[in-house]
Parts: C-alpha cells; structure tokens; sequence
C-alpha cells in the first residue's frame, strides 16, 4: 500500500474574543478517517466545503500534524520524516503557487530542481523532459505572473513533478478554469498516471474531474468517510434507475403497456427503469415492438446528484 | 548530515540568485529603493556633523563613534533584510496558510522561509555602511576585519529577533505591529545613538528589554578597542540567541495550522 490511514483524528482548539481568560472549545475537523491507497491508483477524495479534504491532505502531506491517528504515505510517517517524503511526493495546491511570481517558468524549475537537490544537468534534462511531456516549451520563458490561470496551473502541475514523486496530491486543480483548459489538465493527469505510475490523489469540487480521471471515489463528510467504493461500483449502486425517453414515428396505444409510462406526449413516452429488478434489452425489445422509434435517449442520474444524495443519506 | 549541510549552503546562493533575478525583474525601483535609503540615511550623518561641529567632539562621543554605529547597524541590518528579507513575512505566512509550500519542500524550513525574500533597499543599507566604515576604519586593515565579523553578529541578532518575533504569530495572532514596533523604533533608533547620552535607567532597559547594547555598543566597543575576547563572547552570545529563535520557530511550526486563502509566492 502507498498511502495508509488509520483512525486519523484532528482537533483545532478555537478562542473566543475575550482577551482575558479566553474560552477555549475544540473542533473535531476529521473524526475518524481511514483508508489504504494502492499504487498506481487514482483517487478522488471529496467531500462539501468545511468536511475535512484539505485538513486529511494537510496531514498526509506533514503540513500539520495529526491529534491521533496512523499514517503511512510512501513508506514515510509526515509527522516524523517531513523531509524524506518531500522528495517522494509532488504537491499541487490550487489556491496556492509554487512558481515565482517575477521569475520565468524555466527560473521558477531551477529553483525547483535545486530544492530537490537535482544537478546542473540533472535539472535542464529534466525541465526538457517535463515540458515535453506537457507541451509547455513555449510557456518556460514566459515570467510566470503573466501567464493565464490555465497555462499557470499547467506549469504548477509540472513543477509539482520535476523530482519524480511516487504519490502526487492535486487540490483542487481545475478551480478557476476553462473547459478547454480543464480537458487539457485532465489529460496530463491521466498521462502521468499512465506513463510515470505515479499514484493520484485528488480532491475536486468538479464532477467531471472525478468522472473524467478517477477509478475510485472516497466521500468525506463532517469529517467521517462515507463511502469508499470504485466508481463502477457507485454507479451500480447508485446510477441503477434510468431515464427512457422514446420518440416514436406515429402515436402508440399506451392502455396496455407492460412498463409503467410516467409521461405521454403525443408519440413521445418517458418512464424510469430499475436495471437492477428489470434487464435493460427486454426493456428496449419490448418498446421496439410496439411501434417505429426515430429517436431513443437513456439517461443515467449525474454523479453530481449522487453525491448529493450520499450527503444527505448520510451526513 | 554534512551532504544536507553542504545541500543546504548549495540552495542558500540558488535562493539569492533567484532573489536577485526577482529584484532585477524591476531594476528601476531596485536602484531607486538602494539609493533613497543611503540617502535618508546620508542625512542623519550630515545632521551628527551639524552637531558635532558646534559642540566639538565630546571627551566620550566622537564623529568617529557615531560614524561606526552608523556602519555596523546599517551593514548588519543590510545583510539580514537583504539576504534574509523572507524573515519578515513569517506572520504572514503563518496567517494566511503560505508556509504550506515550504514544509512541502525536503529543506530546512526556517532557511528557506528566510531566504523568500529579498529587500531591496536593505542593499541600499549595505553598501551605505561598507562605505561609512571604510572612512571611519581610516585605512586599519584589522579594525575593518573585525567590524565585517561585528556586523555579521549583528545581522544574526535582527534575524533571530525578527524570527522569535514573528513566529509568536502561531499563538499571539498577527505579530507584524508589534515586531515592526519593537525592531523599528526600538531596537533601530537606539542603536544609532552612542550609549554614553543615555543615563543609568535608560541603559538598564538598552541592555534587558530592548537589548541595543549587544546589537550596537558592546561591538562598539571591541571596534574601537580591538578586543578579541569580547568579540569571542559577542559571537557566542549571537549563537545562543540564535538556536533560541530556531527552537521558537520550530515549535510554532509544530503547532502550525495552516490556513486556506488565496496566495503567491513573489
């Protein structure tokens, strides 16, 4: 396993106002988090605003430290070997840069590469490397405060990966951004994945991130995980009821349907299937039969919604 | 232990090249800011000249006296708030959540906080006080020696004081008035003074709350007077002063909790 958790705790204590004597309460920001991470992997962890994503990372990255709790990230404990996990894990916080606001993108890399104790040679082999494989040759002389939030959070994802790591933490990396440029990070995510290995947590308020990248979802909520299921398996489980909106060229009789029809307009039916009680190719046999379809669409509940749901069942 | 000594010195001149390169990013308000502080500071040695010249110098204070108060405390200031200038943005750092992107780096945190930031017109202080101390040293070789060494104990002394400072941000809330206060109008302007106008009560506080004393008059001393003994103590007394300001710096990051905001490195 790569990343191990167990029983994860973590307490903030919190002062009122007053400046003498002053009440001290504690917040529990995660009660009770566990779970392992295999290599390779690439997981999402998510969760509402306030449920204890950044504070979990914050802890396995050795940001903070943990109030109980056991954590193993890449052999590593963050809260005793800060240093040596550093070089086996690369970081990409959304909200904030890495990069060298006055510096050129390249300058920003060499900083970099020295941070990670890589040589002279080492580091140009490796910034050409990486802007290779992200196609950022043209961004590298480029200061970097001048660069779009698109081309700068591509830079970032690059520099976060400039030593290698075995484990990389992206938060939020699509915040702010455009569709094209959202496609274009998702896919270097996937390339690293799938070229470097490299392991991927992921937290991501963006559904088509989730969607797009991850194998498996972690759900986090008050700062308890909820559900930690593959994302087929969420789908099956969740996604099981569908949509069925079929056109027909004339109208139908619809007295003695064998599905119950939830809405009728003229030679267009809707109903909603349970694929789990009923099997999907009966469905569509049947309504073949009972007339000329010109158009058919199946639609499954957003993984959005799901979520939501999961929330709610749950939180 | 020495490869991370040695790792660690190596991204010490990277992290001033880096700040260099930033400073000339904006050559134009670099030389202005170098250049508008040696002259502020040029006019309160022309205002010591107008006084010395009509009072003659004093038995116990001269031009001379002043002249070297003004080099070392203006070199030692000029070293650390140039090389070190990030010691500044501790609290903000701590506040708004950017010490983040330190602790995920495989350095020695403190060094690399330190060394995020250049301040421009502390290179003004430097080159100002190199200056002063040439004319005030008067061509003695060894007297110029020991006050390169003076100012760099100094430098330790702003840098630990600003660090110890800062870092209570962890506990106390934002730290940035009362360590802009303390350093500025405390720890500054005393030691631009010579020590013989203040009387005992003040002197008590120059050598206890607002220790002046071992930033600008005992190494005042041991310039004037060559005394390498002194010196030995002076370096040690930094040290320790030194290692108390890791240690305060280390437990605030221990108890560091990080924050959320929005932010760049610059």
């Amino acid at each position: 396993m790569q990343i191990c958790v167990s029983n994860l705790k973590k307490t903030f204590k919190v002062k009122n106002g007053r400046l003498l004597k002053p009440e001290i309460t504690e917040v529990e920001a995660v009660k009770n988090v566990s779970f392992d991470i295999k290599r390779g992997e690439i997981v999402a962890f998510i969760g509402p605003n306030g449920a204890g994503k950044s504070t979990t990372i914050k802890m396995l990255t050795g940001i903070i430290q943990a109030t109980e709790g056991n954590i193993k990230v890449a052999d590593c404990d963050p809260s005793k070997e800060r240093k040596r996990l550093a070089y086996k894990i690369g970081c990409m916080f959304g909200q904030k840069s890495q990069l060298y606001m006055h510096l050129t993108v390249r300058d920003s890399y060499k900083l970099l590469c020295s941070i990670y104790d890589l040589s002279k040679e080492e580091s140009e082999k490796k910034i050409k490397e990486i802007s290779e494989l992200f196609q950022i040759e043209n961004l590298l002389d480029k200061v970097v405060r001048k660069l779009s939030l698109g081309q700068r959070m591509i830079c970032e994802i690059a520099g976060s990966i400039l030593h290698d790591p075995e484990i990389i933490f992206l938060d939020e990396p699509t915040i702010g951004l455009d569709l094209f440029a959202k496609a274009r990070i998702r896919e270097i995510i996937k390339k690293m994945n799938e070229e470097k290995g490299t392991t991927i947590f992921l937290t991501s308020h963006d559904i088509g991130d989730v969607e797009a990248l991850c194998n498996r979802i972690i759900i986090i909520n008050d700062g308890t995980v909820v559900t930690d299921s593959t994302i087929d398996n969420l789908k099956s489980k969740y996604l099981s009821k569908k949509v069925i909106k079929i056109t027909y060229d004339a109208s139908i009789k619809t007295d003695n349907l064998k599905y119950a029809v939830k809405k009728i307009e003229k030679n267009r039916i809707e109903f909603t299937v349970d694929t789990n009680l009923v099997n999907m190719g009966d469905v569509l046999s049947y309504f073949t039969s009972v007339g000329n379809i010109v158009d058919i669409q199946i639609q499954s509940t957003p993984l959005e919604d799901v979520i939501k749901r999961i929330y709610e069942e749950r939180g | 232990m020495l490869t991370e000594a040695k790792n660690n010195i190596k991204y010490f001149f990277s992290a001033i090249k880096v700040g260099i390169k930033s400073a000339m990013a904006y050559k134009a308000s670099f030389v202005v800011q170098a250049l508008f502080m040696m002259v502020n500071n040029l006019f309160f040695l022309v205002f010591w000249g107008v006084v010395f010249s009509k009072t003659g110098n004093d038995t116990s204070i001269s031009f001379n006296n002043v002249l070297f108060l003004w080099g070392f405390s203006t070199v030692s200031y000029g070293i650390a708030y140039f090389f070190f200038g990030g010691m500044q943005k501790i609290n903000e750092y701590i506040i708004n959540g950017t010490m983040d992107s330190f602790l995920l780096q495989p350095k020695n945190v403190l060094l690399n906080v330190l060394t995020s930031k250049c301040i421009f017109s502390a290179f003004g202080d430097l080159l100002y006080g190199i200056i002063i101390a040439l004319i005030a040293v008067k061509g003695n070789i060894g007297q110029f020696i020991f006050f390169l060494v003076i100012s760099i104990t100094g430098s330790v002394f702003f840098i630990s004081t600003e660090v110890i400072l800062r870092s209570l941000t962890v506990w106390l809330g934002d730290t940035k008035t009362i360590a802009n206060r303390y350093i500025d109008m405390l720890l500054i302007t005393f030691s631009t003074y010579p020590e013989n106008i203040f009387k005992t009560g003040i002197k008590v506080l120059l050598y206890t709350i607002v220790p002046v004393a071992y930033l600008a008059y005992i190494p005042s001393r041991i310039i004037v007077d060559l005394n390498p003994i002194l010196l030995i103590i002076i370096i040690i007394a930094q040290i320790l002063y030194l290692v108390v300001a890791i240690k305060v710096f280390n437990k605030a990051i221990r108890n560091y909790e990080s924050g959320n905001s929005l932010s760049m490195k610059n």
